[in-house]
């Protein structure tokens, strides 16, 4: 704790050395973009207006309607256009993701939400148990955070991944291939509704160096899985895949 | 006409009549705490000056979504940081560019300005260099936290994340700078 405090006040006088230091900012304001703003009368039997001067049904209207459309986009199979929107869903690319759940619900349920097994590229794999378990939470969910190559004839081909047990509100630190300096963590949030945040940080010496940190939203679908994928950069992407699972249902128990 | 001083009376009047001296005040009032944010972000006071000015005329453009939920400056400060980010992106992807076709060697990664930027000189460099190893979430987080002295709950609403996110992102922030810094 001494150590962070020390680095702490380290760091405080280093801002307040860069604010002495900082030459002045200009004192006039950049002027305006006048055509974006669109003075409007203040609603009637409202004081002052409010911070909604310019709210009409219209508005409102509008308002569902584009977010209809973007539920309907994000249900939609992802295009394959490098141009397009930073975080898409993506379609599955093959059955491997889900055959292997079941095996994922048998290793949660042995281990009681004890482990992360983080696989390593075939053949090896690899099980880590956590240093700190949290024993009465058990692992809820299966993600893989894979990354993507484009090759010359535009087929997406998957150069890194790793798969994790976790649970919500869960910082996996995995960093189990040290002969490679690979590191990787992801933090998985729980958001309401079936939806999930993941942040994932890689630094694969291995791929040309590749460092990363990318967050995505998912939404599970009908199939009970969420697709995200991210552009990392040309012909380069990572794709987090999502399910959650029940260890402790009696299906799982059959 | 002359500008009101209530910060929301001259929100609301931009917002509602386009008063160009209400911005000018609101610009005063928080560009240097802009400012000083984006150039602990990005490290170089010069692209500092202009992302400022790009954050207030965005804010400009933006006034209409500004809705009163958070206040001015945490609303400020989340186009500031976002703004800082992309920045911060686009030259790690140019860096990235440059390394891979064998130009890397001339660029300081995440620096574009002269050497004798104030991030440079003696007293400074050490930390400069480590808080440059830091992705852009894990940097703004802890310029916000531990140098800002921002709360947990404002940092969180300008990162746009959970606290729990925001937590764990000072957390590595800090687990990086301790192995760069040599503290641990």
């Amino acid at each position: 704790m001494r150590k962070h405090n020390e680095m702490d006040k380290d760091l405080k006088r280093w801002g307040m050395r860069v604010d002495r230091a900082l030459p002045p900012m200009e004192t006039e304001p950049p002027p305006c973009p006048q055509n974006t703003l669109r003075p409007a009368p203040v609603r009637p039997g409202k004081a002052g207006g409010g911070f909604f001067p310019h709210w009409t049904p219209a508005y409102a209207w509008a308002g569902l309607a584009l977010a209809a459309g973007v539920v309907f986009l994000l249900n939609k199979p992802f295009p394959r256009d490098p141009d397009a929107a930073d975080v898409q869903t993506v379609e599955p690319s093959g059955d491997d993701f889900t055959d292997r759940i079941p095996y994922y619900r048998e290793i949660a349920r042995l281990f009681q939400g004890h482990a992360v097994w983080i696989p390593g590229d075939n053949p090896d794999v690899i099980l880590e148990i956590e240093e700190s378990p949290e024993p009465y939470r058990t692992a809820n969910l299966v993600l893989r955070v894979e990354i993507q190559r484009e090759s010359e004839d535009g087929v997406w081909t998957p150069v890194w991944r790793r798969e994790l047990l976790a649970r919500d509100s869960h910082w996996v630190d995995g960093r189990s291939r040290a002969e490679s300096g690979e590191s990787f963590s992801v933090w998985i949030h729980d958001l309401a509704g079936d939806r999930w945040f993941v942040e994932s940080h890689l630094d694969l010496p291995s791929l040309d160096g590749l460092r990363a940190s990318k967050q995505v939203t998912l939404a599970t679908d009908a199939t009970n899985t969420a697709n995200a994928q991210t552009e990392l950069g040309p012909g380069l992407r990572m794709v987090h895949r999502l399910m959650p699972i029940h260890p402790s249902t009696s299906e799982d128990n059959a | 006409m002359k500008a009101p001083r209530e910060e929301h009376e001259l929100i609301q009047r931009f917002q509602s009549q386009g008063c160009q001296e209400c911005f000018g005040e609101l610009y005063r009032r928080h560009k240097d705490l802009v400012y000083r944010l984006i150039t602990k972000i990005v490290l170089d006071e010069c692209v500092a000056q202009d992302l400022t000015q790009d954050t207030f005329v965005k804010a400009s453009s933006k006034i209409e979504q500004f809705q009163g939920n958070a206040s001015f400056k945490t609303w400020l400060c989340r186009i500031a940081v976002n703004d800082a980010h992309q920045h911060l992106r686009k030259v790690i992807t140019a860096r990235k560019h440059m390394e891979t076709y064998g130009a890397g060697a001339e660029h300081r990664g995440g620096m574009a300005s002269p050497r004798d930027s104030l991030f440079w000189k003696e007293e400074n460099r050490r930390i400069t260099e480590a808080i440059k190893t830091l992705a852009p979430e894990l940097r703004s987080a802890l310029v916000l936290t531990v140098i800002e002295g921002m709360n947990p709950q404002e940092a969180a609403r300008i990162q746009g994340c959970t606290r729990s996110t925001l937590y764990w992102r000072v957390h590595q922030a800090r687990k990086i700078l301790k192995k760069e810094l040599g503290h641990a």
